[in-house]
């Protein structure tokens, strides 16, 4: 792989922080932008904007081309079976509220059950918090092992013909796990149950096929792909479209409409109420194509590769504990350091250039019920190095060694 | 020595320190010197929240003179706090009231104070600044600031 090359294609990765060479390892909060998808947006704006769908002059037919174009990349990249089962939306948090406000009407009655995972992100847990909450149904957790797994035993034995929905990450944005998605949506469909995959955090670590996943519905940001913020994508299998009503009501959803009642759109469009954001389809569609032409197994494979690197440099730190060791870690690891707080950690790392997360990562819940409060979180792309890795580790060591003695 | 005297010797000798990794180090190396706050300082009332660490604010005029009970479960927020207790402490109200508190802008400190953090700096010294007013507008009551 030519790593250098690739670099290229990221100018913001080439520069200095508080005068040391950036290294940017948050890559889980957001991948950056490639230079193609900036020049693919600069080019729209230069060449063809204009409101899409209901034009008929030359520049909104050739801006609603390019984003129902991007509907088709996406359906590529999701290998899904037909474009109207590809939903914009403006991210993962919109994908899943959506989902939490739709299903409930035609699948949750009072002592009904959703299932989802110990380590779900606060965007795939508050909104069915709230499902339930409204429609009487009750809210189940499916307990992690020692190991940072799902445990699987425990969800085959919360599985029954009560439970409706179950809703889990597909890689956990702490522990970096990967579940096993084929064998969750198998198992909850023998009971009955739907399936809502939250994939922002997988898709760049498999080859992503809706079809053998099986899922009811997977949602994802484009802005962790490498497109503009605000794009995102909901997925509902084709089957599920006749029994949802709209999310939202207005312009482009709409056959005809008089003062009193109007007919709806076909999907994808009725679930598309208002000016979709359509550059940010179009960015999306491109940092798709860009992906691709990069590669995607060679991307999974040294991201993979990275992590592993990551992992071993943390466990050479004494002060440093890791959280969990799930049976495949994808994305990120997460630690902390002893008696220091992660707030302190990431600011000197930042201090040195090194780009972290810290905090409770959006996922409270998990960390509370593993006892470790808030964590710093490392999450390579294909685009990082070895010796930016190398680098990480010795500024951490610096950071540790400057902490030490001075713990609260 | 006035407050913006102060002030001005805090900037130069944090300034002396070079970059942002020696001015934090520093932070958490005086972290340990603020004083320990009094139980009742930990109430919601006297919490600055931010989103990732806790701050806990008073500033009192028990003789007149300004006294500042601070902690945070950070420690390059107690070094923080430390250069405002430095600051602050023993002045009167009306200086604290004119003074603009300066040395963070002037300093590689705002780097401290992430997106939510900069709410939680504004938020603090707006807190002091309110305290001192208060004081000004009522000085009968001892404890001000509390809203």
């Amino acid at each position: 792989m030519k790593m250098q090359n690739i670099r290229d294609d990221y100018p913001i990765l080439h520069q200095s922080v508080h005068g040391c060479p950036l290294v940017y390892l948050d890559n889980a909060a957001t991948l950056q932008m490639a230079e193609p998808v900036l020049q693919s947006i600069a080019a729209h704006y230069h060449s063809h904007n204009a409101n899409v769908h209901r034009g008929v002059h030359a520049l909104s037919r050739r801006s609603t081309e390019a984003m129902e174009s991007s509907r088709k990349t996406v359906r590529d990249f999701l290998h899904a079976a037909e474009e109207r089962e590809i939903i914009f939306t403006s991210g993962t948090t919109d994908g899943i509220n959506i989902l939490a406000r739709l299903l409930p009407e035609v699948l949750l009655s009072e002592g009904d059950e959703v299932i989802v995972s110990a380590m779900e992100h606060h965007s795939n847990l508050i909104p069915w918090q709230e499902a339930c909450r409204r429609s009487g149904a009750v809210l189940r957790i499916c307990p992690l092992t020692e190991r940072g797994d799902l445990d699987m035993e425990a969800f085959g034995a919360m599985l029954s013909d009560r439970c409706k929905i179950v809703a889990v990450t597909w890689v956990s944005n702490v522990l970096g796990t990967v579940n096993p998605i084929a064998e969750i949506t198998a198992l909850s469909h023998d009971a009955g149950a739907c399936v809502v995959v939250d994939a922002a955090q997988a898709m760049r670590q498999d080859c992503v096929d809706v079809r053998s996943l099986d899922c009811d519905f997977l949602v994802f940001s484009g802005h962790k792909l490498g497109s503009l913020t605000g794009i995102g994508v909901l997925y509902i299998r084709a089957d599920w479209l006749s029994r949802l009503s709209c999310p939202a009501f207005g312009g482009g959803m709409l056959q005809s409409a008089d003062y009193q009642s109007a007919v709806f759109e076909t999907a994808p469009f009725c679930y598309e109420a208002g000016t979709p954001h359509y550059v940010g389809c179009i960015s999306l569609a491109c940092a798709l194509e860009h992906l691709s032409a990069v590669g995607l197994d060679e991307i999974e494979q040294w991201e993979a590769n990275l992590l592993s690197h990551t992992e071993q440099l943390l466990r050479e730190i004494s002060e440093v504990e890791i959280l969990g060791v799930p049976t495949k870690r994808s994305g990120c690891v997460s630690f902390r350091v002893k008696g220091a707080h992660s707030y302190d950690v990431g600011l000197m790392l930042d201090a040195q250039g090194v780009a972290v997360r810290t905090g409770y990562l959006c996922a409270q819940p998990l960390l509370d019920h593993l006892g470790v409060g808030q964590v710093v979180r490392v999450s390579p792309a294909f685009y990082n190095t070895v010796e930016e890795l190398d680098y990480f580790q010795r500024a951490l060591k610096q950071t540790v060694f400057r902490l030490k003695g001075r713990i609260i | 020595m006035t407050l913006a005297q102060r002030q001005k010797q805090i900037v130069e000798d944090i300034n002396r320190l070079g970059d942002c990794l020696e001015q934090f180090s520093y932070l958490t190396a005086i972290a340990g010197e603020l004083p320990c706050a009094p139980d009742d300082l930990y109430q919601a009332e006297n919490l600055v929240s931010g989103c990732q660490s806790k701050v806990w604010l008073r500033l009192e005029f028990p003789d007149g003179c300004a006294h500042l009970d601070a902690d945070s479960d950070t420690l390059i927020m107690k070094g923080v706090l430390y250069l405002l207790y430095e600051l602050l402490e023993g002045c009167l109200a009306q200086e604290i009231a004119q003074t603009e508190i300066t040395l963070f802008a002037q300093t590689e400190l705002t780097a401290a104070f992430p997106e939510s953090r900069s709410r939680g700096l504004r938020a603090i010294l707006s807190q002091l600044r309110q305290s001192a007013c208060n004081y000004i507008n009522h000085p009968a009551e001892n404890t001000v600031g509390e809203n």
